[in-house]
């Protein structure tokens, strides 16, 4: 073992400067600086410079994280989606590149959902000084819970179901569950809902004040930046899980092949020398 | 009561992302103990 791998920085070392900051770390940094500054623009531009609604008061603002979570469910539900189509086309051709998308599929999932629910209770609160009611089985109101519930389900598929089809399930419930998505976002169109009309393309009365677009992608840009933090951070995680339960069975298997090695090499054993080396697993 | 429900919505913005970033935070610690159980092997593969 290297004396000097005791997690100390090493400085001045023979061989240049080395230290324990990989650049990973360093664009991790960078990226959580850049993504509190837009956070704290964000809700400096939502709350005191956007200006205030003619009819609904200082209320809308709820508006500015609404749109933005909004558009960030349907996002990282997208991405779940993609990765899903890539974990069942790779799955038996290309089992390593499946595993990365079976992660991302997890990771965008679950950043979708914590999406997803900030948008149902921001609706729910916004819904009740505006409207006069907490809800309403309203055509998007409706279709926004099922996607909710779709992918809540999906996510306590993949906590409790085990064995090897459970990815495979997770990738089909993933990929059928999308089909919510348009329908969410067509259901104004479609039906005739309490819910507004929509900010883009939504017809000639609808859409935004010029003055409210500066907020709007300020806050779209940060919670974007704190959700692709998340997201990465949830994928390496998963990653890492799946290498340590590649080296429980790796060790099972170890396990279970250990007597038949001791008995075929037990003067190797009398030299101190247990079991296969670390290059030869 | 509006402005209520406005700093309700985004409290509970808040509390819901960082409650989900706090989950992840504690994930990652139970990650790092159970690599430092299995240390040799995820040594020759990262």
């Amino acid at each position: 073992m290297n004396p000097h791998s005791n997690g100390a920085v090493r400085f001045p070392a023979q061989n240049g400067l080395k230290t324990n900051i990989s650049f990973g770390n360093i664009l991790a940094l960078a990226w959580t600086a850049l993504t509190v500054g837009l956070l704290v623009q964000g809700f400096r531009q939502a709350m005191f410079i956007a200006p205030t609604e003619a009819t609904m008061g200082e209320i809308y603002r709820i508006f500015y994280y609404h749109l933005a979570s909004a558009w960030l469910t349907f996002l990282f539900f997208l991405i779940s989606f993609l990765a899903s189509v890539v974990y069942l086309s790779a799955r038996r051709s290309n089992p390593l590149r499946a595993l990365g998308a079976d992660a991302l599929a997890l990771a965008s999932a679950e950043m979708g959902v914590v999406f997803c629910t900030v948008v149902l209770m921001q609706g729910t609160l916004w819904a009740r000084p505006v409207w006069g009611i907490w809800w309403t089985w309203d055509e998007r109101l409706t279709t926004t819970l099922l996607l909710w519930l779709i992918y809540s389900s999906y996510l306590l598929l993949r906590r409790f179901a085990a064995g090897p089809q459970m990815q495979t399930l997770a990738a089909v419930l993933a990929i059928f569950g999308y089909a919510d998505v348009p329908i969410v976002y067509f259901s104004t169109r479609w039906w005739r809902t309490q819910h507004p009309s929509p900010v883009i393309g939504g017809g000639p009365d609808s859409g935004l004040d010029p003055r409210m677009w500066t907020a709007v992608w300020w806050n779209l840009a940060a919670w974007l930046a704190w959700g692709i933090l998340l997201m990465t951070l949830r994928y390496r995680m998963e990653r890492k899980r799946q290498l340590i339960e590649q080296h429980a069975a790796l060790r099972a298997l170890e396990a279970s092949l250990e007597p038949v090695a001791e008995s075929g090499s037990e003067s190797g054993s009398e030299n101190g020398n247990n079991g296969p080396e670390r290059g030869q697993r | 009561m509006s402005h209520r429900h406005l700093i309700l919505a985004y409290v509970f913005t808040w509390v819901v992302q960082l409650g989900y970033a706090g989950f992840l935070t504690r994930k990652w610690f139970a990650l790092r103990k159970a690599q430092r159980e299995f240390p040799t092997y995820l040594d020759t593969v990262e």
